[in-house]
């Protein structure tokens, strides 16, 4: 699991304009990832009254 | 978009993004985890460095984290790029964003303003206020608007 990130490569490691996305089925293997700050818990705490006008 | 941004890996539900933070200061694996927030339609965007933590047995983001790399708005794009993609596949749901200290929410909306007529032609822009409850509102993106966090719907074709 650890060395889900070191076995990756990157075909290109410079930031342009026309970067790709790849989908990574290695990737679905990490699970319920956590975050370092509690933000997260935060916002779900939150009551959101969203109109979106 | 015209800012040079990384190459992004992505699991198969668009949820998790991996891309390789790249200056003279050396690589960093950065991570950018959609999460839903309360339902289906709200997600909460987070990202920052992506590791693997022996004791939490687990991969954290270490959203806290100054990295002071050179390449920060390459990151930003790069993230941006990432709610493009997310909101492709999922239009219906809306992204809701904020800086894990009040002045990365600040750096977040200038690079909003800077963006904003690009960002316009493909999202609904509006900054989150917390009412006097504690609920979050919705009410237009203003570069001036000292805002708790930040929210993004995909326009309808």
């Amino acid at each position: 699991m650890k060395t889900l990130i070191k076995n990756t490569t990157v075909e290109n490691k410079k930031a342009k304009i026309n970067s790709t996305v790849k989908v990574d089925p290695k990737l679905d293997e990490i699970k319920n990832i956590k975050f370092t700050s509690n933000k997260l818990d935060e916002v779900n705490k939150l009551e959101f009254k969203l109109t979106f006008k | 978009m015209n800012i040079p941004n990384y190459d992004l890996r992505t699991n198969t539900e668009f949820t998790l993004f991996e891309f390789k933070s790249n200056d003279p200061k050396g690589e960093i694996v950065k991570g950018i985890a959609y999460s839903a927030i309360q339902s289906e339609v709200l997600y909460n965007l987070g990202f920052g460095d992506l590791f693997f933590d022996p004791i939490k047995n687990g991969f954290v983001i270490n959203d806290l984290i100054v990295s002071d790399n050179a390449d920060r708005n390459a990151v930003l794009a790069t993230v941006a790029k990432s709610a493009y993609i997310f909101t492709e596949k999922y239009p219906t749901r809306s992204v809701f964003f904020k800086g894990s200290t009040k002045t990365r929410t600040r750096l977040y909306r200038r690079a909003i303003s800077i963006n904003l007529k690009e960002l316009s032609e493909t999202f609904h822009i509006f900054g989150a206020m917390k009412d006097e409850n504690g609920a979050i509102l919705d009410i237009p993106f203003d570069s001036n608007g000292d805002f708790y966090g930040f929210i993004i719907k995909r326009k309808l074709k």
